[in-house]
């Protein structure tokens, strides 16, 4: 079947298949990030790096994070 | 929520702060190991007394040192300190495996050792960034599975729910680094030290730059940008400024940049559609890189005053703005008439270097500044000394990016200047080479500056941190425990990537000559699109989001990310794999493009392990002045037999594509032994070694026998007669020599480089062109 497809097809067309429907997923994907409804969840991850920060500053070694589940503050 | 996390018990943990250490100490070391060698060869472009006449130190063998010991090595080494210890914090849990982390921290320092010892002995695969031989290829395959079942198992047992996207990044490039790294150095073993690859020619040259444009996707850049959403928000003090933009570069990564690769072959023997698409992505990746940079220097908005301050900020937003830089520069190389004019030239060293020392090598020092003090539970010896590297190491990218500027353009210019009779301007190679060396110089000098920044961070951070006790870092973590939540399988086989698979092979369908298969995929592909509008008008309504349990399955992302980045490769490696290799005949019946005597293949493997392609295309590009220099334009079936192909990417001297047709073997004696005596004022190293080292013609027939079983059409009674047929082709060179006046031994490597190099160029030309598959519309403008 491959063989047969491969052969009945101009080969510039399957790249250029894939290539529209990477940009296709690719576009879904941004819209999909950029819908409103998420925004509260990007805060919140976005908070991630920072979280023990406190206790990060250059004169002490102590990493003391707390991870209250996010979920909760959802 | 079908997914709800129960608050089980807290527990306090230990990150392994160590490993972390071991990497910061390696990076730093063979950091500077690697630039040093990079400056070697900076002065030997300069001045090519340097190579001081031996084997080891010259050009041709140790620029593939450099290259190798600052991507795998500097950058290696100091992105698996920021994965590491990021990672660990992130995902509120010690790595899984203590062993296996110590099996990926010396495994890739004996690697490199590895690379440190062969390299310089000539042992290469002559690939860019993939010349480890075969056999440290598979200790990098295997230190690289540690890797990866560490981190999975890590991500396994973690005690934080969402996946933080410095996080993806770091999957992405674990698995990518994987796929490309074993299919580009898929290769035969001849013996220990030596293999072919299993590619030829045009397909070698696809693959070999659809792994080198990746590798610089995937290890010099995915990673550090994950480096950067983690380390930059938190040396800043700030949340990242977008969150959302942070998502759609990593997405922007994934499903364009596996496809540019071939703008490094733009003009080329490659079907024009392949260069085509590599052109448009590269282009496309405009906006998300550029969107990456602006997020990480708008992440410091009201926190600008502290950069001036904090050596780590200053360090993070110039390699930020250097990332931008590149990736601007990057995507214009790739405009084909840009291309057409800086490739093969300096120009793109100064690419490199923007990205190499401004980014990479930044983000590097800002990441170290910031970590050590940390992982000794101290503060930094001298934030003055660390302001001197920065500005020593910003004007010494400057002076390297501009020097080579100019010099590659000047380059560009005069290989296609034209005088009034339209000839050529400059024939003389050394007239262009002159023009260049001050520029040489220059760059010799931007080299060290920033080379002496990195040692005073040698020296600050030893002073930081000598006498000190390193500290690993505690935590108290709350440990979750999960319910119901779904499987991974179940995510990768649910209704959203069923449906993109079902949309593929409906559009696949959509290409059939036939009108009735076409049509109904097209009903089909309309179907599957309402399906999918409906599902997710649906999902928007339910509880069940898919991309937020994606977010939270690394194994299900993993796969998802796998499958993207081998379904973006198979389609663009796929063509040229399919290329049939029917051997070319003339008009008149004879076979075009013969493959190499055996004195021609022994040749061809000098040329390989001396590292001629670092100076040497033998890609003949379809312009009138190209033709002018060196004769036609290369066909695609002229390099059909060559494992591994030789295109080469810099033209530090001339293409060499056709100089069978221009000299004879004394010429070549001479050129090789002093190539000052036949050119003066030529950059090109001596190689006296050529003459007292061994060929064993007896060996040869094993190198056919494999090329054979490789597809190349030698007949299984010329593995017999190959050590005869070998002394017969030599005994011709060595007469023409003796009559010359000089003595020459049969089996010297010189007699078989001069063989090798008197066939270039000397195919016929077939009656048809080679059976690439879109040859109808690859058609060359300069054929
Ligand atoms: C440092 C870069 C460099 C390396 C490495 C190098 N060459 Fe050269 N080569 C040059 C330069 C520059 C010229 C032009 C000046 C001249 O003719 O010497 C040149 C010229 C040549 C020429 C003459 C081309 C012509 O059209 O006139 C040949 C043949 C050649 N090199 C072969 C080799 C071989 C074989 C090797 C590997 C063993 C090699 N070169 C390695 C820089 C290099």
């Amino acid at each position: 079947m491959w063989k047969d497809l491969f052969s009945s097809a101009d080969f510039m067309s399957l790249p250029l298949v894939t290539l529209f429907l990477f940009i296709g997923v690719f576009v879904g994907v941004a819209c999909w990030t950029f819908s409103k409804k998420r925004k509260s969840h990007y805060d919140l991850m976005a908070q991630m790096p920072l979280e023990g920060r406190p206790h990060d500053g250059f004169d002490s070694h102590r990493d003391t994070n707390t991870n209250t589940t996010k979920e909760e503050l959802r | 929520m079908t997914d709800t996390a129960v608050a089980a018990s807290t527990k306090r943990i230990t990150y392994d702060d160590a490993v972390v250490r071991g990497f910061i100490l390696f990076s730093v070391v063979w950091g500077i190991v690697g630039m040093l060698v990079g400056l070697l060869c900076a002065f030997q472009l300069a001045f090519p007394a340097l190579n001081f006449d031996t084997s080891f130190l010259t050009f041709g063998r140790i620029r593939p040192l450099h290259t190798n010991a600052v991507i795998f090595a500097l950058v290696g080494n100091m992105l698996f300190a920021g994965i590491y210890h990021s990672s660990q914090r992130l995902l509120k849990t010690r790595m899984a495996s203590d062993l296996l982390s110590r099996v990926h921290l010396y495994g890739w320092q004996l690697i490199i050792l590895g690379a440190a010892l062969t390299l310089p002995l000539g042992i290469t695969q002559s690939k860019e960034y993939a010349e480890l031989e075969w056999w440290l290829d598979i200790m990098v395959a295997l230190v690289w599975v540690a890797f990866a079942i560490n981190y999975f198992w890590t991500l396994a047992v973690r005690n934080e729910k969402n996946l933080y996207v410095a996080i993806w990044f770091y999957i992405a490039t674990i698995i990518t680094i994987a796929v490309l790294y074993i299919v580009n150095n898929l290769a035969v073993p001849l013996d220990g030290m030596k293999s072919y690859g299993v590619f030829a020619g045009a397909q070698d040259a696809l693959t070999q730059w659809w792994y080198g444009h990746n590798a610089v996707a995937f290890f010099l850049t995915t990673p550090i940008l994950g480096i950067m959403y983690y380390y930059l928000p938190k040396a800043a003090e700030r949340p990242v400024y977008s969150y959302r933009l942070s998502i759609i570069h990593f997405w922007a990564l994934i499903f364009i940049y596996i496809w540019a690769g071939p703008h490094h072959l733009l003009y080329t023997a490659l079907p024009d559609w392949a260069q085509s698409l590599g052109m448009l992505f590269s282009l496309m990746l405009w906006a998300p890189s550029w969107g990456g940079m602006l997020n990480g220097l708008l992440t410091l908005r009201g926190a600008w005053h502290k950069v001036r301050t904090d050596p780590v900020l200053k360090f993070f937003v110039a390699g930020v703005t250097f990332y931008g830089m590149a990736t601007f520069e990057g995507p214009l190389l790739s405009i084909k008439s840009v291309s057409a004019l800086g490739h093969y030239t300096d120009w793109i060293i100064g690419h490199v270097h923007g990205g190499a020392l401004g980014w990479n090598g930044f983000m590097a020092a800002g990441l170290f500044y910031w970590l050590v003090p940390k992982l000794y539970g101290t503060k930094l010896h001298s934030s003055k000394l660390a302001d001197v590297h920065f500005w020593l190491g910003t004007f010494g990218i400057l002076i390297y990016i501009v020097s080579m500027w100019i010099s590659g353009v000047t380059h560009g210019l005069m290989w296609r200047a034209e005088n009034a009779d339209g000839a050529l301007e400059y024939r003389d190679w050394a007239t262009i080479i002159d023009a260049v060396i001050p520029m040489y110089h220059l760059r010799a000098l931007g080299g060290a500056l920033y080379i002496v920044g990195w040692i005073l961070m040698m020296w600050n951070l030893w002073k930081t941190v000598a006498g000190k006790k390193p500290v690993d870092a505690e935590a108290e973590v709350t440990v979750l425990e999960k319910v119901d939540a779904p499987s991974s399988v179940r995510l990768i086989f649910s209704r959203p990537v069923l449906l993109s698979f079902l949309g593929l092979v409906a559009t696949l369908f959509l290409w059939r000559n036939n009108v009735i298969v076409a049509a109904v995929a097209l009903a089909a592909l309309v179907f599957i699109c309402v399906l999918a509008w409906l599902r997710y008008q649906s999902a928007q309504r339910e509880e069940f989001r898919w991309h937020d349990y994606i977010e939270r399955r690394p194994l299900a992302f993993s796969v998802l990310v796998g499958l993207a980045i081998i379904a973006g490769g198979v389609v663009e490696l796929l063509p040229g794999l399919l290329m049939t290799r029917e051997v070319p005949m003339t008009d008149a019946g004879k076979v075009a493009v013969k493959p190499y005597t055996p004195l021609e293949l022994e040749g061809r493997d000098v040329y390989v392990s001396e590292g001629c392609y670092v100076c040497h295309s033998q890609m003949i590009r379809p312009f009138l002045s190209e033709k002018k220099r060196y004769g036609d334009p290369s066909r695609i079936e002229e390099s059909m037999w060559d494992h591994p192909f030789q295109w080469g990417s810099k033209r530090t001297g001339p293409d060499l594509a056709r100089v069978g047709q221009k000299y004879g073997a004394t010429w070549h004696y001479e050129h090789m032994l002093d190539p000052r005596r036949m050119s003066e004022g030529s950059i090109m190293p001596k190689y006296p070694w050529l003459l007292t080292d061994k060929i064993d013609p007896a060996k040869t027939k094993h190198k056919l026998k494999i090329m054979r079983a490789l597809g190349v059409p030698y007949e299984k009674e010329e593995f017999e007669l190959a050590e005869q047929k070998y002394r017969e082709q030599a005994g011709v060179i060595v007469k023409e020599l003796t009559d010359y006046g000089v003595d020459v031994d049969e089996d010297s490597k010189l007699v078989a480089l001069i063989g090798y190099l008197l066939r270039l160029g000397k195919n016929e030309k077939p009656s048809t062109t080679i059976a690439a598959p879109a040859a109808t519309n690859g058609e060359r403008k300069g054929d």
